[in-house]
């Protein structure tokens, strides 16, 4: 049922103080500030086949059309994390909308 | 809202095999939502504390970062952090059927341990050491993270549109149904009764008919 494929890769796409820590590690990175930057960047590591993108909260709200474009397909994950400003709950809104969805109601 | 059928035996047939089609996708349709919802609630659980967990870890290192680069500056730190490339961060990538949903899973490939720090030590501060050590430790959990996310949020659409199926099944393909063949089997009885009424009739029509006949003829003799 499962088949694994090796060597997935991985990006953060965010501004550049909350990137470049990730580049130590050897993730790829990508500095974005805007949402054209940020959605054409999206749509490049897309097609690049690259399985995990992380995205900063504060990039992530200016690009819903793109989440919502991506969440369907299998690959990649788009994920916002928190940025060099810390998180401004963009990610636990999005748990809860989740639930919201799948249940109907909030659940706490 | 009635809606136009032909009140034939026919159809009336086909009506009924379709609502037992319907009936059987409803139960089944409502059972694949109920274990979705189950799985869903596990798999929810699970993202809540992560999340909880990365976005306290990744603020701290954030925070870490800032302070060394109060102390070294700006230029210096993105120089440090500009080497590429200390340990290799890749994942495995599979797939996993929940329910029909087709979800990635995410392995950590090498751990993300981080054999040293790629830039000097000489004019970094400490707190950067710990910033980057930190961050490869967190690796595994941002990547799990990124897998249960991703699950949580296709189950829930999965689990949204299965939802949207079983009520339309529920609340309009059945009951509609059941309203074509409840119109059909009413129709044709009352084809059926016109019909006996019809037939007592020209029952009635031929008794008398007989019975003049029998009358002239046995009225005739007598003249």
């Amino acid at each position: 049922m499962s088949q694994e494929k090796q060597g997935g890769k991985m990006a953060v796409i965010g501004d550049r103080e909350s990137v470049m820590l990730f580049r130590v590690l050897g993730v790829q990175t990508v500095a974005a500030e805007t949402a054209e930057e940020t959605a054409r960047a999206i749509h490049r590591l897309a097609r690049d086949g690259c399985s995990i993108i992380y995205l900063t909260e504060a990039l992530a709200r200016l690009v819903p059309e793109e989440l919502a474009r991506y969440q369907a397909r299998t690959c990649p994950a788009i994920i916002p994390i928190p940025g060099s400003r810390g998180s401004d709950g963009f990610g636990k809104e999005q748990i809860q909308s989740n639930i919201y969805k799948a249940v109907g109601m909030d659940l706490q | 809202m009635a809606i136009r059928v032909n009140p034939t035996r026919m159809e009336l047939t086909r009506l009924k095999k379709r609502l037992k089609t319907a009936v059987k996708g409803h139960k089944l349709l409502k059972d694949k939502r109920d274990e979705m919802v189950r799985q869903f609630m596990l798999y929810i659980r699970r993202n809540r504390e992560l999340r909880a967990e990365v976005e306290e870890a990744l603020g701290r290192d954030m925070k870490r970062v800032a302070i060394a680069s109060a102390r070294m500056g700006d230029a210096a730190i993105g120089e440090a952090l500009l080497s590429e490339a200390g340990g290799d961060v890749s994942v495995t990538v599979g797939e996993r059927n929940i329910m029909g949903v087709t979800v990635p899973t995410f392995a950590s490939q090498g751990g993300g341990q981080i054999a040293d720090l790629p830039y000097s030590f000489a004019f970094t501060s400490a707190e950067l050491d710990g910033a980057v050590l930190d961050l490869a430790d967190l690796m595994p959990k941002l990547i799990e993270l990124a897998q249960v996310e991703k699950t949580c949020s296709m189950l829930a659409d999965e689990i949204e549109k299965t939802r949207r199926r079983v009520n339309a099944l529920e609340h309009v393909m059945i009951p509609e149904t059941q309203k074509a063949i409840k119109f059909i089997t009413m129709k044709l009885e009352d084809n059926e009764r016109s019909n006996v009424t019809r037939l007592m009739k020209v029952k009635d029509m031929i008794l008398k008919e007989q019975q003049q006949a029998r009358q002239q003829y046995t009225v005739q003799p007598n003249h």
